[in-house]
């Protein structure tokens, strides 16, 4: 009975893709790939009754008001009158040994991994302690590859899915909703990666929860994936978005709960966290609750035994074509290819967020790098902050002596000041290159800038024929600002958390650049044509590291698949067989996602953004994907407040753990 | 310009301006003694006047709503149950909550269902307006 209404729902309206939970590796018998699924919870609910603190309020709380949208569509909000010190927006404790509730009181978070595709269900439980209505604003973390294309207002038991809109469009309706008193919500993209939810008129005592679900893939490597869930974001400097903090002698009531189930496809030989107490009972991964506490990323690995995930190809065939996503493994031949001289750019941050261990870390890492330098290397290393330094003025050759002289210079490095991350990206690129040398880029930063996205551009623009590795440094770092300069610079990415071995960072840098990466990657098939593969343009593949591409193909699902490359000055083919009974519902979002990452890429490179703009918009409603230029709006017709829409209440952020509040929030 | 404006009024032809309003219509079907199991119904409606802004089940599960057909103005619900214990007769099976800011009229296309196994079904549909003005 399943199979056939499963079969009925795809003939409707291909609606598997927009349902909740399950990646969606299923036969076309209905079966499962692999082990068995948690069933997808779309909320959880703490039980307990709830008291509201109702006479705390006028003591605690600033005032802001909501004020005509601004420029970009965002919300901006303005001082009320009750405010105790003259900064916006903002719920905390006045007295230490208080605690005074905020609005967020609790996010549950549930996975599923198959293969390397995650679907996430995220609820955010928001609460009203206080004696009149609220609107809850949280400005919150996501992956910047999340596709979010559900979202769901659950009050009590009732639940309404929420509707992707033009984010000018929605915003209008949420503002009409929440005037006229109805409950309502609105859940805005401002960064690639941090995200808007607002909950209007939430009435005293009363509880409103919001469910999201998103997809995206994992990190792959060494036979190991990665998988990572953002809980707070980095105070970053210039930022266009201001993110209210906690201070250091004030404590919050909300935490988190998080369960991964994971089904591999292949036995998992190990699973750990390099962040966070875990607990394992089979597949099924849960945050011990006595870490759950969302002050940093929460980063799972599991090793796969064996041989590891081999190449393959997963499809979803749609009317007339389809989405397929192809995990391409560096050829073994790689191995046996000589590589080209290198000149290597070191460049550190040593920014006042980098205060602390950050720094430590990051210079751990670096002098390893250099202690591994060749004698045929060159190198130069950068230091920046608000502005930028330099141990030589060119790269020098990386005999022990400059060496020596590199390792000195690097430790004696102390941190402070802005973060001028533009700056020393035109330094490292757009000096000559010496002779017929690779160049190779590494930066080691938190990423913690404003302009992150205008700075991947920049990169983009100024990268001649460099290489950018990127480490990101830290246990917050903003992800999507180092990924996209590894994906621009065609080079790869690696996240260092404060408990890593900064060791394991240097292995993994030289291990990619020791032999020449596979490029100039194709993809094709016969009877069918490939067509807007993903990332764009292709990254290159390095040793130990496959890469997923995505695209779109017309006509019928191949038999057989062929990737094609250079390696060296050496061409390279492989034929791969294809399971074509696999479906696989995330492969459309996942794309669309792809899509709109490389659509922005492009947008900020090009003299009108117009166009790209327009494309994004395009993409994204007809995929039901949230993105800076849509917004998802769901409003209670039936609940209809009395009243004015009452106080504005920002949820304030966690500082990231090992970031010192006084040197970045304070600075400011 | 004003003895044509009244002539237009006259006619009836200039629209009185309506307000802004949030409203919910419940759709029903009635497949009679067939318990349903999978639907897909339009909800034919200008979108000048009515803006969907939310959908609601009488379940646990939302039913699912078609963006792509949203980008071209259609609303297009679709749901599906495997629960072994399916009611039958005249069930709600969506709550649609609209922004209206005309008076639109309003009426339920069905476009597929079935019953459980998948067998071929043609429920009656029908709309009752559950909240606003």
């Amino acid at each position: 009975m399943r199979t056939r209404l499963a079969t009925l729902a795809l003939l409707l309206l291909g609606l598997w893709g927009c349902m909740a939970g399950d990646p969606g590796y299923t036969r076309d018998d209905g079966t499962t790939v692999g082990t068995h699924f948690i069933p997808p919870s779309a909320t959880t609910t703490r039980s307990g009754a709830f008291e509201p603190e109702t006479d705390k309020l006028e003591e605690f709380l600033i005032i802001p008001a909501l004020k005509q949208p601004n420029q970009n569509g965002g919300l901006e909000f303005t001082e009320g009158v009750r405010m105790e010190r003259p900064r916006g927006g903002e719920l905390r404790t006045r007295v230490q040994d208080r605690i005074v509730p905020l609005p967020l009181k609790h996010t549950d978070v549930k996975a599923q991994i198959s293969l390397n595709i995650g679907s996430v269900t995220l609820t955010q439980q928001y609460h009203n302690p206080y004696a009149t209505k609220i609107e809850a604003v949280y400005l919150f973390p996501l992956p910047d590859d999340a596709a979010v294309r559900d979202f769901v207002m659950i009050i009590g038991d009732r639940r309404i899915r929420g509707i992707i809109r033009e984010r000018e469009e929605a915003k209008q309706i949420y503002l009409e909703a929440r005037r006229q008193g109805h409950v309502a919500s609105l859940m805005s993209q401002e960064r690639p990666n941090i995200f808007t939810q607002a909950v209007a008129n939430i009435e005293p005592g009363k509880q409103i929860d919001i469910a999201i679900t998103y997809f995206h893939t994992l990190r792959y490597a060494e036979r190991t994936f990665e998988w990572v869930l953002p809980m707070t974001i980095g105070p970053r400097f210039g930022a266009t978005v201001d993110v209210q903090y906690v201070r250091p002698n004030e404590i919050t009531l909300n935490d988190i709960s998080v369960e991964v189930a994971i089904n591999a496809g292949v036995p998992i030989e190990e699973i750990t966290s390099p962040t966070h107490a875990i607990r394992v009972q089979g597949n099924v991964v849960t945050l011990s609750p006595n870490d759950k506490i969302p002050n940093r990323d929460f980063v799972l690995r599991y090793k796969v035994a064996g041989r590891g995930l081999q190449a393959g190809l997963a499809l979803n065939q749609e009317e007339d074509g389809g989405t397929f996503a192809i995990m391409v493994h560096p050829p073994a031949g790689l191995l046996e290819v000589p590589r080209s001289a290198r000149e290597m750019i070191f460049v550190i941050d040593v920014s006042g967020s980098m205060s602390g261990r950050p720094v430590d870390v990051a210079k751990r890492a670096l002098v390893k790098c250099l202690k591994r330098l060749e004698p045929d290397d060159t190198f130069r290393i950068l230091a920046f902050s608000d502005r930028v330094w330099s141990m030589t003025d060119a790269p020098v050759p990386a005999n022990p002596g400059n060496v020596a002289r590199g390792v000195a210079w690097t430790e004696a490095l102390g941190a402070g000041g802005g973060t001028q991350l533009q700056e020393v990206v035109r330094v490292a690129l757009d000096t000559p290159v010496a002779g017929e040398r690779y160049r190779i880029a590494a930066f080691f930063t938190d990423g913690y800038i404003g302009a992150d996205r205008e700075c991947v551009a920049f990169a983009r623009a100024h990268l001649g024929g460099a290489r950018i590795f990127s480490y990101g440094v830290g246990d917050s770092v903003n992800r999507y600002l180092l990924e996209a300069l590894a994906r621009v610079g065609r080079g790869t990415c690696a996240i260092l958390t404060l408990d890593d071995a900064s060791e394991r960072a240097a292995d993994d840098l030289f291990q990619r650049i020791e032999h020449p990466a596979l490029t100039d990657v194709k993809i094709s098939w016969d009877g069918g044509a490939v067509a807007d593969l993903q990332p764009n343009p292709l990254p290159d593949v390095y040793v130990g590291r496959p890469v997923t591409l995505i695209g779109r193909y017309k006509g019928k699902a191949p038999a057989r698949v062929r990737v094609s490359g250079r390696a060296g000055n050496r061409p390279f083919e492989a034929e791969l067989g294809v399971d074509v009974e696999t479906k696989v519902a995330a492969l459309g979002a996942l794309w669309a996602r792809a899509k709109i990452t490389g659509l922005y890429d492009a947008m900020l490179g090009s003299g009108d953004p117009r166009e790209f703009a327009q494309e994004i918009r395009t993409v994204a409603l007809r995929h039901g994907l949230l993105s800076e230029y849509t917004s998802f709006v769901a409003v209670d017709s039936l609940s209809q407040t009395s009243g004015q829409y009452g106080t504005t209440v920002v949820q304030p952020s966690l500082m990231p753990n090992g970031v010192q509040y006084q040197t970045t929030v304070e600075r400011k | 310009m004003i003895r044509a404006l009244m002539v237009l009024a006259a006619l009836g032809l200039v629209a009185k301006q309506e307000p802004v309003r949030f409203v919910a219509m419940d759709v029903y079907a009635d497949s009679g003694a067939q318990p349903l199991a999978a639907w897909q119904i339009e909800l034919q409606v200008d979108p000048a006047q009515a803006k969907i802004v939310g959908v609601e089940g009488p379940g646990e599960k939302p039913p699912y709503y078609d963006p792509a057909a949203l980008m071209g103005g259609r609303i297009i619900l679709a749901n599906f149950s495997t629960d072994p214990k399916l009611p039958s007769g005249r069930v709600l099976v969506a709550r649609v909550h609209l922004q209206e800011s005309g008076r639109p009229d309003y009426a339920p296309k069905l476009m597929i269902a079935a019953a459980p196994g998948g067998a071929h079904l043609e429920p009656k549909i029908d709309l009752v307006r559950s909240g606003g003005k």
